[in-house]
């Protein structure tokens, strides 16, 4: 039987028995029925029976009830006009079947909430066809109804599918779960109003409220549905890049003002323009370098500053003001401890918050390095020279690291939320607190480094790891954060350097920059130095500064600018690692120590001897994913590492005794079956060409194992 | 097949005395006591452990291209434990320590005892026949 001929003829029986107005006694709805059915078929000998017994007046009942949920969800509300129709129908066969007691209404009530997801899919169907036909609708419900169990059973299969297409071509989405329960609640609603109602009132606002609320609930629930899921959707990609620039800036500011000293007031009103516009439109990475750059020079700048104690001459300043709002690194040098602590507490409570609320310190910070960048008359974004020491570059780094996630968009949900929080602090890099404060943060930082000196080697995965490390670092003690930051400011210099490039503020910037370079570098060194001793957590930190190292060398090999940039800045770096060292905890320790040139090559040996990944961390993530059939966290990588290690340093010492056991000098494919042997992979149930035909390649296979493609021969030629 | 059953049966009992022995005089030490199903148990692993140990023997023979299992295999064999290892190692030596004093000694033992074999088999003989 085809619903659309049945519905079809359902409609126009309904409309028959609508027009006729069927009398509101059982007897004539199944009167009605049988003159609907008597036409095209008697599916029930037994309704064609001129009365019904209560019973199968129930099942009837049943039946339209499914079909009345089915036909009236997809249905829009436009078609409530029908529900007249049904109001007809309704009132007759309630008062028909008080007898049974059971009513149309308690029926349909009843169906909707057992079966309710099954009348949606049936309501599927008849919406389509009879879309167009409002009464058609009603026509099918009593159609419907009318025709009783046949109808149901085939309509159901075949509605099922057309629901689905018709879903699909419908802008709704209904969400049949949600719909469901709202559909339900709408009922209960309006049919206990109903009852109290009128009855015909009543049963046209249940059968209309749940045809429109089934109806509703299908124009609800697509709008429910899309915002939810546009909304987790939207959740990190949108929300990250909207506050970026203005909010950092924003944040950073307010958090500069609070603590600025009186001296930096000056500096405040001098925020131009210029600069918040230059860091406006640099919200991309170039936003995040020209913040890296200038937290660089900052970090310089404060370092002289800090042992001259000068009032930051002007020359830093106007370094580290260029472009972006870095500011307070001068103000903020003589709070740093406390501005550090602030902001230190400040930004790990923001790292646990949403992203807005980073954002909103950025925007502090901004408005500070803004006011900064005023005293500087070079937009461009460059050194802050004062000091606070790596403390302060870092947390620029960390901002600009968190912008880069952010507008990456690909951080990793811990990752972000350090990564923002960082970033923000990054921004607000002005504030040299900030960089202290990161101390904690200061993983965060390294990933914004990176981040800032892959301005040219973008490394979102770097980013990530590195970030994963900082959120357990912010939330840790202060004292890995030294290393870090350090680590992080390596980066920055060459992306400062790059910025410093830009712009030509003056010989004295290109100096300072240099210099800056230098010390940072040598600061960076130095942190690395920490970075090996410090906690397991940092473990991918060590991975971080040997890409550090890279982009440092990159970034020194590609500028030519930046080579003589980093000088100076490695110079600042030194001066400002000094002083933090002191402020910082024992991680420091090892600051002090040597020149920035003497300290970079030991670090990078130790460096790379520790911090050398067995396998990158996607692939091992991948596969260790995909066996473990759960979800797993980015924080195992480096202890799935330290077993990589160990592992395939054993695997090694066993070859190579199993190849001295037979007086050779090298590693043989037979050496490695014996180890598999002990190892349990082949055993004399399984060969070792079992597994080869179970695991590796066709290609392998046909190399591996000459019988296979020898073409039955026992001893096939060596094409080996 | 019914012989080698039997035959492994007698092994695995004799494997089971031998560990209830080792196992009394372990224990003997720090006052307590075995349990039989602890006992049946160790004696079990023992005799599944011999088997494998028998395996990589003779994996490593054959790796060495060899006929015959010899110390070296052992000391491969125990490499997993570096105690064991430690411990194998200092008694290989020791053994080849003594092996040469007993090689020394067995030039000069055969002859005496060969001599002593063929008297006691020549007094056996004279006793029997007598």
């Amino acid at each position: 039987m085809d619903p659309a001929e049945e519905d079809v003829s359902a409609r126009v029986l309904l409309r028959n028995v609508l027009r006729s107005q069927p009398s509101r006694s059982p007897l004539t709805r199944s009167v009605s029925r049988e003159q609907v059915l008597g036409l095209r078929r008697t599916p029930r000998g037994k309704n064609s029976s001129g009365l019904q017994t209560p019973q199968l007046t129930l099942r009837h009942k049943l039946k339209q009830k499914l079909h009345e949920t089915a036909t009236q969800s997809p249905l829009p509300p436009s078609k409530r006009p029908r529900s007249m129709g049904r109001k007809g129908k309704t009132t007759a066969a309630s008062s028909a079947l008080c007898d049974t007691d059971v009513t149309p209404r308690r029926l349909l009530r009843g169906f909707i909430q057992t079966e309710a997801e099954a009348s949606l899919l049936l309501s599927g169907q008849p919406a389509l066809p009879k879309a167009h036909l409002q009464p058609a609708e009603t026509s099918n419900h009593s159609s419907r109804q009318s025709e009783g169990g046949n109808g149901f059973d085939l309509p159901d299969l075949a509605t099922e599918p057309l629901s689905h297409v018709i879903r699909g071509m419908s802008r709704r989405r209904p969400a049949p779960t949600f719909s469901v329960s709202a559909f339900e609640k709408e009922l209960d609603q309006q049919s206990g109003e109903g009852e109290e109602n009128h009855e015909n009132t009543d049963v046209t606002e249940n059968l209309s409220a749940g045809t429109n609320s089934v109806l509703s609930l299908t124009l609800k629930t697509p709008f429910v549905s899309d915002c939810t899921e546009r909304a987790g959707l939207q959740r990190k990609a949108a929300q990250r890049k909207k506050p970026s620039v203005h909010e950092f800036d924003e944040a950073v500011e307010k958090q500069l003002e609070r603590h600025r000293s009186e001296d930096y007031t000056v500096v405040q009103a001098r925020g131009t323009p210029a600069n918040q516009s230059i860091q406006e439109f640099t919200l991309g990475l170039s936003s995040v370098v020209m913040s890296n750059t200038e937290l660089y020079g900052q970090l310089a700048s404060s370092a002289t500053e800090l042992r001259e104690k000068d009032g930051a001459s002007e020359n830093r300043r106007e370094k580290s003001f260029e472009a972006e709002a870095k500011g307070d690194e001068e103000v903020d040098k003589e709070n740093l401890n406390v501005l550090e602590d602030d902001k230190q507490s400040e930004h790990v409570s923001e790292t646990s918050k949403t992203e807005p609320e980073p954002l909103q310190e950025m925007e502090y910070a901004e408005p500070a390095s803004q006011s900064q960048e005023e005293k500087v008359p070079s937009s461009e974004e460059k050194d802050a020279a004062t000091l606070s020491p790596d403390e302060r570059a870092l947390a620029p780094t960390q901002m600009m690291a968190e912008e880069k996630e952010m507008e990456q968009t690909e951080v990793e949900g811990m990752d972000w939320r350090g990564s923002v929080n960082e970033g923000l602090v990054y921004q607000l890099s002005d504030i040299q607190i900030i960089w202290r404060d990161s101390h904690s943060e200061g993983g965060g930082i390294l990933p914004g480094v990176t981040a800032s000196g892959s301005g040219r080697t973008s490394t979102g995965a770097e980013l990530q790891s590195f970030t994963g490390v900082i959120p357990e670092e912010s939330l840790a003690s202060k004292d890995p954060s030294p290393s870090p930051p350090p680590l992080s400011v390596c980066p920055s210099p060459g992306t400062c350097h790059t910025i410093l490039a830009e712009v030509d503020d003056g010989k004295g910037v290109a100096e300072n920059n240099v210099s800056k370079l230098e010390i940072i570098d040598g600061d960076v060194n130095q942190s690395e130095d920490e970075m090996v001793p410090s906690p397991n957590h940092l473990s991918p930190a060590p991975h971080f500064p040997a890409v550090q190292e890279e982009q440092e060398d990159e970034e020194d090999a590609q500028s030519e600018e930046l080579s003589m940039q980093t000088p100076a800045f490695i110079r600042q770096r030194k001066e400002v690692a000094s002083p933090s060292a002191v402020a910082s905890p024992i991680a420091f320790r090892t600051l002090p120590g040597p020149a920035g040139g003497v300290v970079k090559p030991r670090p990078r040996q130790k460096r790379q001897t520790e911090s050398d990944n067995v396998l990158p961390k996607s692939y091992v993530m991948s596969v260790f994913k995909h066996f473990a059939k759960t979800r797993v966290a980015s924080d195992v990588y480096p202890v799935i590492n330290d077993i990589l290690q160990k592992y395939f340093s054993r695997l090694a010492d066993d070859l190579e005794v199993y190849s001295a056991h037979a007086k050779r000098k090298t590693i043989e494919v037979e050496d490695v079956e014996l180890l598999m042997k002990r190892q349990g992979f082949v055993t004399d149930r399984t060969p070792l060409t079992v597994l080869i035909e179970k695991f590796l390649p066709l290609e392998y296979r046909k190399l591996l194992i000459p019988v296979a493609t020898s073409g039955n021969k026992v001893i096939p030629s060596q094409k080996r | 097949m019914d012989d080698k059953e039997a035959y492994s049966q007698r092994l695995k009992a004799a494997v089971h005395y031998t560990v209830g022995r080792l196992c009394q005089n372990a224990v003997a030490d720090c006052e307590m006591e075995v349990s039989r199903q602890a006992i049946a148990a160790i004696a079990e692993t023992t005799f599944r452990q011999c088997d494998i140990f028998a395996k990589e023997l003779e994996a490593f023979a054959r790796h060495a291209k060899r006929h015959t299992v010899t110390t070296d295999d052992v000391k491969l064999l125990a490499r997993k434990s570096t105690a064991l290892s430690n411990f194998i190692q200092q008694k290989s030596e020791e053994l080849a320590l003594n092996n040469q004093e007993l090689k020394k000694r067995k030039k000069n033992a055969t002859k005496r005892k060969s001599k002593d074999m063929e008297n006691e088999a020549d007094e056996g003989a004279r006793g029997t026949e007598n």
